[in-house]
């Protein structure tokens, strides 16, 4: 036993001989997205500020209309909430806050899946829209909130996407750089 | 250094190229510690997941290689034991020598590729100590703190699981 740490056998010194050769193997390249997957941070503070943003030009847009509504109080039409007005206002912002992910995502070969989600919710706002536009329902805050959550979730889907792609094209541009730093 | 401070700032893209820089040394090691690809895998999200998480905590009094090394080595002696690997069971009788088998070193002829093979064969307890030991470096009091079991122990559990490789080259020859 006592030999085993000044006098190695041929087989521990051909093993301490060779020890980079047992490094031979290359992880699954998809383990870092599974990783990723569970880390806090970096997306999700992007998701908070973009929401904070957000906010923001909601609230700016909330002022702005709350002065356009009251210089228009005496022409406003029956159904004609402030609240109507504000959003479309706000329609216009997130319109083109969508719009920039979906070109952003053109670039990309992404899964099917992603559009047929869009898809999906795309007929759910449409939906939605025809009501607040029927007028008929009883509480049209409530449809004008399911259609900003609308807008919501598919700008988050998208953010996610896009950064989960745009993380396999960095990595694999940083695999000449793997090879000179696999020694520890 | 400048990588590690990033990733204390949850900064996604230096976590990234941290995980590029020892993904592959940390997933050999994983292999050897579990002894097949599935749990590897696990082993090297579970134990890179534990790293960014604990990141704060590394002070820079090992380098951030060893440091990592530890976390990975740790996440699957952890899963083993959970498992199946029981140390408490270990003979730790010093002196109780094994057998010299027929294993004749100078007609052997050695490859990489056949001593991983016969590591492959070997139980959990006896690849995982015979590994941290001869491969990734660690001496018997490390591994013993590792493992949880006396410096004894691990002497005596090295000095079986060697023999035990022996048996199974002889075998291959």
């Amino acid at each position: 036993m006592q030999n085993t740490h000044n006098e190695m056998d041929h087989l521990e010194k051909f093993i301490s001989q060779n020890k980079g050769q047992f490094d031979d193997r290359n992880p699954n390249p998809a383990i870092w997205n599974e990783i990723e997957s569970r880390l806090p941070g970096h997306q999700a503070r992007r998701i908070s500020i973009w929401k904070i943003t957000s906010a923001a030009a909601v609230g700016l847009v909330l002022i702005l209309s709350g002065v356009i509504t009251g210089m228009r109080v005496n022409n406003s039409q029956a159904g004609m909430t402030a609240e109507y007005v504000e959003f479309q206002e706000a329609k216009q912002y997130f319109g083109n806050q969508l719009q920039q992910r979906v070109s952003a995502l053109s670039a990309y070969d992404a899964d099917p899946d992603v559009y047929n989600d869009l898809e999906e919710l795309q007929q759910v706002y449409d939906q939605l829209t025809t009501e607040l536009e029927d007028g008929l329902a009883p509480n049209q805050n409530d449809i004008i909130q399911a259609l900003i959550q609308n807008y919501q979730t598919r700008i988050d889907l998208l953010e996610r996407v896009l950064s989960r792609l745009e993380g396999g094209r960095e990595q694999m541009n940083l695999t000449s750089e793997e090879d000179e730093n696999l020694k520890i | 250094m400048k990588l590690v401070d990033a990733c204390k700032r949850q900064d996604r893209r230096a976590q990234q190229k941290l995980y590029s820089q020892y993904a592959r040394a940390m997933y050999n090691i994983c292999l050897r510690m579990m002894g097949n690809d599935a749990d590897a895998e696990d082993m090297l999200q579970n134990a890179f997941v534990d790293v960014f998480l604990k990141i704060d905590s590394y002070r820079g009094d090992a380098t951030i290689g060893a440091w990592i090394k530890r976390i990975v080595i740790n996440t699957c002696i952890n899963h083993l034991k959970k498992r199946r690997l029981d140390t408490t069971e270990w003979d730790d009788r010093i002196g109780d020598q094994p057998a010299e088998s027929s294993y004749d070193e100078q007609h052997v002829s050695l490859s990489v590729d056949k001593v991983k093979r016969a590591m492959s064969e070997l139980p959990d307890g006896y690849r995982t100590v015979f590994s941290l030991y001869l491969i990734e470096g660690y001496d018997h009091k490390e591994i013993a703190g590792i493992m949880g079991v006396t410096e004894a122990t691990s002497k005596s559990q090295y000095s079986r699981a060697k023999q035990k490789l022996r048996d199974i080259l002889a075998e291959y020859a």
